[in-house]
């Protein structure tokens, strides 16, 4: 066994110097208690710092272009925006990273909202009412259970975010009662499969159901 | 997708648990180790036998963490975890947000099995009832022992996973009890030092005989637990600036509940103490320290004392109000208060306690030692045989502190021998 004479203390392992002072050791290495710490670099570059510095670089950018043409070009808010949200969506992908199906249901919602602001700001064709939102709720109920039957998960795991995706889907009555949305059909398709995929669930697997809600809902 | 007909079980978090997973950060992965030594090289494969036995004890063991809207709760998943050799560094996280891993890891080094739990499943007692039911269950496989002969514990699978906090919480003696002082604490002296690079904990494992300890306790008139706080407080001193003695040093002591409340309970169901001392009480002799930390720990270890803190934990979760914020609400809370609560702790000196397993096996093992993870220093206390093993998890790359314990126990006639996981390119 390794002995420290400054600390008058023995040592276990094989170390060059005593863990406490720093000081040099005498006697016989031995099988160590632990394995040794790596001494590796931790890589501290990450998704989330990389699309931090890219969206301050466009920033500065922005504020040059603004500088040297002396005025705010009309492309500028929209093109803001757009990386503003890119840079939440991609924070949004790092922190849900371990969850596809939460992110899946924050990636629709951020689309859906995206896409509402840019037709809004493009002058209002409403191809993302009329379009994007229905197509958006539906694929994101048929890709939730897809992603479940793909990773072998038990209904009651994701029968919630088909609950989320059914609700998600009724907000298109906004736009239908306000008349905002001018072409209706998509909409009213796919708020009634969501509508009766949930409620098939709710009759024929209401145990799986009651037992997810037990459990997320508990207070 | 799975025809789940047989919908698995699912646990709400005991009163303790409640608070861990929003308080992980950095280093601090709320998660500890557990070590048995034993006399034989480790063998995985009946490692791995023992422990599907002894899960059937501890199904509860068997679950990954979920979130729910106003808190947390246990998943059961199937199957149980992979005993496999050391590989990765001590304390590592076990709960990943979104993953669903168990929430322990069995590994093996050598002589030694190493079951690490996260903080959320079991308390430090309720730890050591797993390992010792594993460690028992290995060797009675490994050497073919007469399995009528050993008994570890007495406990019916429903008593181990029963939520003591809510058996003992008494509501109307949950008032007497100041949260907001408790939330903005006198500022503690805080232990400084250069971090792992990498946030990985440094373990120093400390071991002593026994009988050498209590000789010194009994000459300072004191318990063990009182003596090694002492000393522990001792080491923290040499290393104060003066300029930095207004600041008290404040040592969290976790307190075993079951001692005062009885309970087969080996989830979570401890409490916690805070002995205070000013450096400048200190006149250079360990009696100095001793007799303060003596009345601290005899005022606040009394029945009425205990029972009023237990209720006082017990009484926050079952407010109205606090259950029905959302969890993402809540976490944001708690964070900011465990900051507050942490700036009135200097370090933790935990006394896990004796280790007791039946003669047939005693001539197997070793020692026991324990560690768990922080954000500073940890000491925890565990003895087995004439085996005590002090346990220190720092997060810094050198160990001062440390240092000035162990010379002082030499000093004090106790050898000691010490192993870490520092790497070897010098401290």
């Amino acid at each position: 066994m390794q002995q420290c004479n400054r600390c008058q203390i023995r040592i276990r392992g094989s170390k060059r110097v005593c863990p406490l002072c720093g000081g040099a050791l005498s006697g016989t290495p031995e099988d160590p208690a632990f394995p040794a710490l790596p001494r590796r670099k931790f890589s501290r570059m990450s998704a989330v710092k990389l699309a931090a510095f890219l969206l301050i670089a466009f920033l500065i950018t922005d504020a040059l272009i603004i500088y040297l043409l002396n005025g705010v070009p009309s492309w500028m808010p929209l093109a803001v925006f757009s990386a503003a949200v890119g840079f939440v969506d991609i924070c949004i992908l790092a922190y849900f990273r371990n969850n596809i199906l939460k992110n899946m249901q924050f990636q629709v919602v951020v689309g859906i909202v995206l896409s509402i602001v840019i037709d809004y700001s493009t002058g209002w064709y409403r191809w993302s009412i009329h379009w994007v939102f229905p197509i958006a709720v539906a694929s994101v109920m048929v890709a939730t259970i897809m992603t479940g039957v793909i990773l072998r998960m038990s209904l009651q795991e994701f029968v919630l975010y088909l609950l989320v995706d059914t609700l998600l889907s009724q907000i298109q009555w906004f736009f239908l009662l306000t008349h905002r949305n001018t072409f209706p059909l998509p909409a009213l398709i796919s708020i009634a499969s969501c509508i009766l995929l949930f409620l098939g669930i709710l009759i024929f697997r209401w145990r799986d159901f009651f037992s997810a809600s037990s459990r997320y809902f508990n207070i | 997708m799975k025809k789940d007909r047989d919908i698995r079980e699912w646990y709400r978090l005991d009163n303790a648990a409640k608070l861990i997973p929003s308080t992980m950060n950095g280093a601090d992965t709320r998660v500890f180790r557990l070590v048995c030594e034993l006399k034989e090289e480790v063998d995985p494969e009946v490692l791995q036998q023992a422990l599907e036995e002894t899960l059937q004890e501890f199904p509860y063991m068997n679950c990954c963490l979920r979130k729910g809207i106003f808190w947390y709760y246990m998943d059961e998943l199937p199957g149980c975890e992979e005993v496999r050799p050391e590989n990765i560094p001590a304390l590592r996280a076990l709960y990943i947000p979104g993953k669903k891993n168990f929430l322990y890891r069995v590994s093996y080094f050598h002589k030694r099995i190493n079951v690490e739990i996260f903080h959320v499943l079991s308390d430090g007692t309720g730890g050591y009832m797993f390992i010792q039911s594993l460690v028992a269950a290995y060797l009675v496989r490994k050497h073919q022992l007469d399995r009528s002969l050993i008994r570890i514990d007495q406990a019916s699978v429903t008593e181990k996973q029963t939520d003591a906090f809510s058996k003992y919480y008494e509501k109307k003696e949950c008032r007497k009890r100041n949260y907001l002082k408790e939330m903005f604490p006198v500022k503690a002296y805080q232990i400084r030092g250069i971090q792992d690079p990498n946030l990985e904990e440094h373990l120093l494992e400390g071991t002593v005989s026994v009988q050498d300890v209590m000789k010194v306790a009994h000459a300072h008139q004191a318990t063990v637990g009182i003596l090694v706080t002492s000393l522990w407080i001792e080491a923290i001193i040499r290393e104060m600036k003066r300029s930095e003695y207004n600041r008290p040093v404040v040592v969290s002591v976790p307190v075993n509940l079951r001692q005062f409340f009885p309970s087969e309970t080996s989830r979570n169901f401890f409490g916690v103490i805070q002995v205070t001392y000013y450096a400048k009480d200190y006149d250079g002799t360990l009696q100095s320290i001793i007799d303060p930390v003596r009345r601290e720990f005899d005022r606040q270890l009394t029945e009425e004392n205990v029972r009023k803190t237990m209720n006082s934990y017990s009484a926050l979760e079952h407010n109205l109000a606090v259950r029905v914020i959302p969890l993402f609400f809540k976490n944001i809370a708690l964070q900011g208060i465990a900051f507050r609560m942490n700036t009135g702790v200097t370090t933790s000196v935990s006394n896990v306690g004796r280790v007791k397993l039946p003669d047939e096996l005693t001539g197997y093992i070793e020692k026991f030692a324990s560690f768990m993870s922080c954000k500073t220093i940890f000491l925890c206390i565990s003895s087995f045989g004439d085996h005590m093993v002090f346990g220190i998890v720092s997060c810094f790359e050198r160990h001062p502190v440390s240092m000035h314990f162990f010379r002082r126990l030499v000093q004090l006639g106790v050898p000691v021998e010490i192993a870490s996981n520092d790497c070897d390119e010098g401290v």
